[in-house]
């Protein structure tokens, strides 16, 4: 099971490769953030003792425990399918609306959740 | 009111008395009272869940409809997988800023806490319904709503 240290570096990894990708390959971009945005949803699920193994059993998770969460990660989870699997390349965000309605606002969100959650871990373990 | 003529048999649960079955296609059996009402309990209970379940299902395509008359949809189509059922919304126009998205993802948090189906939900702006098909069985996909039909 990765450790909460190896979600953070997957998650800044596949943030550098959103960097990278952004103005050129906007649908693919959109992969990178999605998988950066588990990655720090995981990293906080990491410290409430919870690992999620597959993508349904994290989706059950977050309904059931973080549904304040749902709403940006699940834009996030859709755009990337939407980017990997829509026929003909028919994904139609483009590059301003990747960075403007996914990272700035969709995935801040969800950063914005997950330094709660981890807050919250830090200060029950300072008790 | 009509009074009931046809003999009753009456099992009752705490009894070890056998009963004979007589089955077309099973040739014939025998429980105790205790087994038989066992297994008429259960189909009892299978029964109306298969109920529920059907009742369920059908509120839930009721409330779908209605939220795709509120909102900005082209179209709504579900379709069963392995092990999930996908919805797939088509949007009227790109959904700028992700609102129609938005409310989606709300209904199925809504969806899930009322009926828990395993549901998929995905929005397609406008610019992608062509792509429809990469996510959808058509044999098996049902339209729910389409705001030109």
């Amino acid at each position: 099971m990765p450790t909460r240290k190896q979600h953070i570096a997957a998650a800044l990894r596949h943030l550098e490769a959103y960097r990278h990708l952004r103005h050129q390959f906007p649908d693919w971009a959109s992969v990178a953030l999605f998988y950066s945005a588990l990655h720090v949803v995981e990293a906080a699920f990491e410290a409430e003792g919870r690992h999620n193994n597959t993508h349904q059993q994290r989706e059950l998770y977050i309904k059931e425990r973080h549904r304040a969460l749902w709403q940006p990660y699940h834009r996030l989870q859709n755009e990337s399918m939407k980017a990997r699997y829509l026929q003909g390349g028919a994904f139609s965000l483009g590059a301003e609306g990747v960075e403007n309605e996914l990272r700035r606002q969709k995935f801040r969100q969800v950063h914005r959740y997950v330094r709660g959650l981890l807050a919250g871990a830090q200060g029950l373990k300072r008790e | 009111m009509e009074s009931r003529k046809e003999p009753m048999l009456h099992i009752s649960s705490g009894s070890s008395l056998p009963v004979k079955f007589s089955a077309d296609d099973f040739g014939v059996f025998i429980l105790t009272q205790s087994q038989a009402t066992a297994a008429a309990k259960r189909f009892v209970q299978g029964q109306d869940r298969e109920r529920e379940i059907g009742e369920d299902i059908a509120s839930w395509v009721y409330r779908l409809r209605r939220w795709c008359e509120d909102h900005r949809v082209a179209s709504c189509v579900v379709s069963p997988r392995m092990d999930d059922i996908m919805v797939l919304v088509t949007a009227r126009d790109e959904d700028r800023g992700g609102s129609l998205h938005d409310a989606m993802s709300e209904l199925d948090i809504e969806s899930f806490e009322k009926n828990g189906l395993r549901l998929s939900w995905l929005l397609l702006r406008a610019t992608e319904s062509d792509g429809l098909a990469a996510f959808i069985d058509p044999a098996t996909a049902r339209t729910i709503y389409r705001a030109d039909a």
